[in-house]
């Protein structure tokens, strides 16, 4: 019978910039420094796409709630309230038996 | 942008889709007494920004209480969530990404996306009709979601409300 497995997914482990700017080979002349700047805007490019990925490595961590801002106190009295004792539980980590 | 997102209405008359600043909410944190003879006790009450998801063919019913969710600024949500100051996170929940948080434009400022509000729906309250009712007819003009964005937010606090999580999955396609 076949069965479904719950598979560990692969985490990202590093994320580092896919091409550094201090690899570019010395530019010298119009010819080198339209080759920076078209190396500059592939570079800014790509490490773009990877900051984007970053964002999701925590995705499986839910944003936390905005707290409340307090307001103040009220003053309430129970009317045919009875206290709601816990259940009772028979030895450690044997809940329910 | 062009359709504008919000109508300004007047009045107690509730529709899912409004907005109501400053709702008041108690908080019970030991709502049972354990005296026997009970004496006054206090309760903190808090307030918040709440826009109504219970639908609005439903508050035209008797029913007596209404679900409602926090709706906060983005400078707010990033105060407590830092990590959505991070390029990306935001047009995330734009496209729908981002399961329990929905952007609807401003009211006073829908062009500017940094004025945008969230609302959360994991963060459901439900307060009564008849206080909130109250409440609304207090306020004066105030804001109420138009359609289209209106089915649109609601649809996305049904798909939120409706997932069910699996104890297991496929692994991802590389």
């Amino acid at each position: 019978m076949p069965v479904l497995m719950d598979l560990p997914t692969r985490p990202i482990e590093y994320v580092r910039p896919l091409i550094e700017i201090t690899d570019a080979p010395a530019a010298s002349g119009a010819d080198g420094q339209e080759l920076m700047r078209q190396f500059e805007s592939v570079f800014r490019h790509w490490n773009d796409r990877t900051g984007y990925l970053e964002t999701f490595r925590n995705d499986d961590i839910s944003p936390r709630h905005v707290p409340l801002r307090r307001a103040g106190t009220i003053k309430v009295r129970f009317q045919n309230a009875t206290p709601m004792n816990p259940r009772r539980i028979d030895g450690e980590g044997e809940e329910g038996q | 942008m062009n359709e504008p997102w919000w109508v300004q209405v007047n009045g107690g008359q509730l529709a899912q889709g409004d907005l109501l600043p400053d709702c008041l909410l108690p908080v019970f944190v030991d709502p049972t007494p354990n005296d026997e003879v009970d004496s006054p006790r206090d309760v903190e009450v808090h307030t918040q920004r709440l826009i109504v998801v219970t639908q609005s063919c439903d508050l035209h019913k008797s029913i007596e209480f209404v679900a409602l969710c926090p709706i906060h600024t983005l400078v707010e949500f990033e105060d407590v969530n830092p990590a959505f100051t991070k390029k990306g996170r935001w047009e995330n929940v734009r496209k729908g990404r981002e399961e329990g948080l929905h952007l609807l434009a401003s009211p006073d400022a829908p062009q500017n996306n940094r004025d945008a509000l969230v609302a959360d729906f994991g963060h459901i309250v439900s307060v009564p009709h008849a206080y909130i009712t109250r409440h609304a007819a207090e306020l004066g003009p105030r804001w109420r979601l138009d359609s289209p964005f209106l089915e649109h937010f609601s649809q996305a606090f049904a798909r939120f409300f409706m997932r069910v999580g699996l104890p297991s999955s496929l692994p991802e396609f590389d």
